[in-house]
């Protein structure tokens, strides 16, 4: 039970981090690309590169949810821990609902191209600062659950 | 020490996360585009890719290895010598194939330029491998 109580606490931790090196990867590195095009040419890579982000957003965020639930789930006898798991999982909570709230109907106004090419780049430039929101969030996650696995230690 | 160990942990897993980003999602959309194109793409995101994950490469090797110094586990100088390894590798290892890519006067749009982007891609891929061993060997040592 503790080995699986480990694991999990590990995976959520590990999986937060990485998923925010790969937030933070998104931001510095394609959003300095998009930015460098034109809008025209930015739709059309935005609707390139999305489903390529989209799996590698799957590949982190998925076992972050599982790590979490299960630190969750397995550390609900000990308060310090738990409180610290249960804010990692509001971090990631808020990521996500912030991420379909907003960001979610903001990428479809991209592939859709509904915007008016005037507001491409001044949209592109919100998303952008808004995502670092989501950097921060992830990156504010790991942190939370770190101070979890410590005070088990 | 409990501040190196974080550091060590933290930095090691976000160059993790960038790196398998790149290999995930950026390289994959990068190469279906025509290779000219794909070429002139990937050279300034190399170069922003190196500026976020040189300095996180650097500070994990560094904290890791203090982390050892101090009385840690030979654990901690493994790790760190994994995720310090892409350093070497980048220059000695990946290097070359930069710079053919780079060349002046290479033609762009060729099957060798392509050839050489696919192949930047696995040996990237080697960094991915290399970092995500650090975290994996890291994060258990936090609560031994």
């Amino acid at each position: 039970m503790e080995r699986t109580r480990l694991a999990f606490n590990i995976l959520a931790v590990s999986g937060s981090a990485i998923y925010a090196g790969t937030m933070l990867a998104i931001g510095v590195i394609l959003g300095a690309q998009w930015r460098s095009v034109f809008p025209s040419e930015f739709l059309d890579a935005f609707a390139r590169d999305i489903q390529f982000i989209s799996r590698a957003v799957a590949v982190t965020a998925i076992p972050t949810i599982v790590g979490i639930a299960g630190s969750l789930r397995l550390n609900w006898g000990h308060k310090p821990a738990w409180n610290f798991i249960a804010a990692q999982a509001a971090c990631v909570g808020l990521l996500l609902l912030f991420t379909s709230l907003w960001f979610g109907p903001t990428n479809n106004l991209f592939l859709a191209k509904s915007l008016p090419m005037n507001e491409v780049a001044g949209r592109l430039d919100l998303w952008l600062l808004l995502h670092n929101i989501r950097v921060a969030l992830a990156g504010l996650g790991s942190v939370f659950g770190a101070l979890a696995l410590a005070v088990r230690s | 020490m409990s501040i190196l160990q974080f550091l060590a942990v933290l930095s090691a897993s976000l160059f993790a996360g960038a790196a398998l980003y790149i290999n995930v999602a950026e390289h994959p959309a990068r190469m279906m585009l025509e290779t000219r194109l794909a070429a002139l793409q990937w050279a300034p995101s190399y170069k922003r890719a190196t500026w976020l994950q040189a300095p996180l490469a650097v500070l994990s090797f560094g904290a890791g290895t203090a982390v050892w110094l101090l009385g840690g586990a030979t654990g901690w100088l493994l790790a760190a010598s994994l995720i310090g390894a892409v350093v070497p590798f980048t220059l000695i290892v990946i290097m070359p194939t930069n710079n053919k890519l780079l060349a002046t006067g290479r033609d762009l749009s060729s099957a060798d330029t392509r050839s050489l982007l696919r192949r930047w891609g696995w040996l990237h891929a080697v960094r991915t491998g290399l970092s995500l061993a650090a975290t994996g060997i890291y994060l258990p040592l936090l609560v031994a």
